[in-house]
């Protein structure tokens, strides 16, 4: 089992393409399933720590959770979106095989991160400020999301049709995660905070925050709207949260 | 049933989505058939945008996400249809209702896709305005590419036209296009309360 | 509706999907807790992959079997109504669907079979060279050379029948591809009656076994099997 899971992720790395052709064959997915899940839990995991660091403590663990699991809870959302998107632009994939494709990217996705950690913990480590660390971990990302890429094009179909699949789901999973990311945030934390909360109290959305910067960019500035849904136990409020001013 | 139905809908293990979105089916129940799992699936979507308020909205949206399809297809494609039959273009009643399945099924797939994104957005948005702009982004991806089908399956009939009717049909087609956009929008802003409707 | 009520929603969603994967799998006791779980907590992605491992060899055949399906019947309608309809008549369809239909059956059978440890080639033949080494008495050697044999001859059916369904597959999407550009082009049907032949002589490949020969040359490799079949074809 264990060698078979060590295979699985030499080939995510080596040749996306075998990859990408075995999720379409369908070939028992359950090994590619097994192992990416690993991967991507894995790797995320040790990236969320490191991304901790600099916050220490409490942080580390509540990131190390939180970044696999904003990931898989992504992965959950937008899957059904591959597999609509590709059917009606004319490239039907099986659900199975966007399952493996997806999860399989995600895999190769979080093992760059993986990889990345040590770089990042060093910056961390030499004292690059909050926005930095933001923006560095923001190119990590980036970097493992276009390792992805190229397995995810392979697998839909190495065409004009299949980056055209692409580029819609991208359209999908960009605002889909970037909300989850959102409502399980801090990830980093600030080290000024005296208290670690292991998620924030609710403010607004991703999209609201998104609109307000874009109204504020034009010199229309607006308060956020009150905040209809209960906060989740444990949650605090940044704006009760005087600490967590920079 | 005959052996082909028996064949096509056979098992869970076939290709359900490419079924739906196959070119043409081989028989006119197929094609119905196909319609209304695209009216379906786009229910399905309408559950999930109603999952904002919850309730009777789920109701309320389920039924109002497929009438946008329904008013198309009902009003929008038989004046398309009655329109390039004046200008003598060769399209044919069978081929446009095949058109018109694929078109639905297509839209139904990608919208059912995207409805569990939609859900988590419109319940943890907490602006009416962005989620309302949220829904709309969706039905405009969701209805451009689920149109698509309809105008390149009408488009590859009157390929086959002389120049200048073909030419005349292109120009009804991006009309088409057009007002199909506009009906979808305005079926969809009067009966979905997401986007302000009753 | 909040969060909260999603979550319930999803978690009745796990039950179900844990009970169905129960239902449609019967796995070793540790394989069973994983898919237990992951049916559980992850549903929407496990619950996919769950059913479609459920007979993962024979998923191939199966695959291609409906993509071919889908292919004939566009090629049927793309010449419904029109004079090159004889060419792929109803008739001639509903055959060809059904031929695969049972064809592909047998493929997932043979599949099942041929997944399960005793039907394994090599094992056969790793026993048959363990009893030669140990000296086994003349009628075990006997009975495990027959069941090599055997296994040798299911695996090379299977083989044959994967290869054919791969073929037929490539030649109904040219045939589908040959109908619509004949009925566009108003052009000559001399070619299509050449690939509609060739399909009928892979459809009637399927509809029969293999010959001991034959399965000893398939086993061999494909290029072995292929001269076998051209010399007998003289």
């Amino acid at each position: 089992m264990f060698q078979e899971t060590v295979q699985v992720l030499e080939r995510l790395l080596r040749s996306p393409s075998q990859i990408a052709k075995h999720c379409a064959a369908d070939e028992d997915p359950r090994a590619l399933f097994l192992a990416s899940l690993c991967a991507t839990l894995l790797g995320a995991a040790a990236f969320g720590g490191v991304l901790a660091t600099s916050r220490g403590g409490l942080q580390l663990l509540y990131s190390a959770t939180k970044v696999p699991l904003a990931l898989v809870i992504t992965l959950v959302l937008v899957v059904p979106a591959l597999h609509g998107l590709a059917a009606s632009l004319g490239q039907p994939l099986r659900l199975s095989a966007v399952v493996s494709l997806v999860l399989a990217a995600t895999g190769r996705a979080a093992l760059v991160l993986l990889a990345l950690s040590p770089v990042v913990w060093l910056a961390l480590d030499r004292g690059i400020g909050y926005h930095s660390s933001v923006l560095l971990a923001a190119a990590c990302y980036a970097l493992a999301g276009l390792s992805a890429l190229g397995l995810l094009w392979h697998g839909v179909g190495k065409s004009l049709r299949g980056a055209f699949v692409i580029a819609c789901f991208g359209l999908v999973l960009v605002p889909t995660g970037a909300q989850t990311a959102w409502l399980l945030r801090p990830f980093i934390g600030r080290p000024a905070q005296a208290r670690v909360p292991f998620l924030r109290h609710r403010e607004s959305s991703f999209a609201d925050a998104m609109y307000l910067s874009a109204l504020s960019s034009q010199g229309i500035y607006r308060a956020p709207e009150p905040n209809s849904h209960p906060a989740p136990r444990g949650a605090t409020n940044l704006a009760d949260d005087a600490e967590e001013a920079p | 049933m005959t052996e082909s139905d028996v064949a096509l809908f056979r098992g869970v293990e076939a290709a359900y989505s490419a079924r739906l979105t196959a070119l043409e089916l081989p028989d006119r129940a197929d094609e119905w058939r196909r319609f209304a799992s695209g009216l379906a699936l786009t229910s399905v979507y309408g559950l999930a945008l109603g999952a904002r308020s919850g309730g009777t909205s789920l109701l309320r949206h389920a039924l109002g996400a497929p009438a946008a399809l329904l008013a198309v297809s009902a009003l929008a494609v038989p004046a398309l249809f009655v329109v390039l039959a004046l200008i003598d273009a060769p399209v044919t009643l069978p081929k446009t209702l095949s058109a018109t399945a694929r078109a639905s099924a297509s839209t139904g797939l990608l919208l059912a896709g995207l409805a569990p994104a939609s859900a988590l957005l419109v319940v943890t948005i907490d602006s009416d305005q962005v989620a309302s702009v949220v829904t709309r982004l969706t039905l405009i991806l969701a209805g451009t590419l689920g149109g698509l089908p309809l105008l390149s399956g009408i488009y590859e009939e009157v390929r086959r036209a002389p120049t200048g009717t073909r030419l005349k049909s292109v120009l009804l087609l991006c009309g088409f296009a057009l007002f199909a956009g506009a009906l979808s929008a305005r079926i969809w802003s009067a009966l979905l309360p997401i986007l302000g409707g009753a | 509706m909040t969060l909260t009520d999603l979550g319930v929603l999803y978690g009745i969603g796990g039950v179900a999907s844990a009970a169905l994967v129960r239902r449609f799998t019967g796995k070793p006791r540790r394989e069973s807790a994983t898919s237990f779980l992951l049916s559980l907590l992850l549903w929407p992605l496990w619950l996919p992959i769950a059913l479609a491992s459920r007979k993962p060899s024979s998923l191939v055949g199966a695959r291609l079997s409906s993509d071919t399906e889908v292919a004939l019947l566009e090629a049927h309608a793309a010449v419904r109504g029109t004079p090159l309809e004889p060419l792929l008549p109803r008739q001639a369809l509903d055959r060809i669907l059904s031929e695969l239909a049972r064809a592909g059956e047998r493929h997932a059978e043979l599949s099942e079979l041929l997944a399960r440890r005793h039907f394994d080639p090599k094992l056969a033949e790793a026993r048959v060279a363990r009893l030669t080494r140990d000296g086994a008495p003349a009628r075990t050697l006997s009975s495990a050379r027959l069941h090599l044999d055997n296994v040798e001859r299911l695996a090379a059916l299977r083989a044959r029948d994967q290869r054919t369904f791969e073929e037929l597959a490539e030649l109904v999407l040219a045939l589908r591809a040959q109908l619509v550009l004949a009925k566009f082009s108003e052009s000559s049907a001399s070619d299509v009656q050449g690939i509609v032949g060739e399909v009928w002589a892979r459809i009637d490949v399927l509809g029969t076994t293999l010959e001991p020969a034959s399965a000893g040359a398939y086993m061999a490799g494909p290029a072995a099997f292929s001269d076998l079949a051209e010399s007998q074809a003289e």
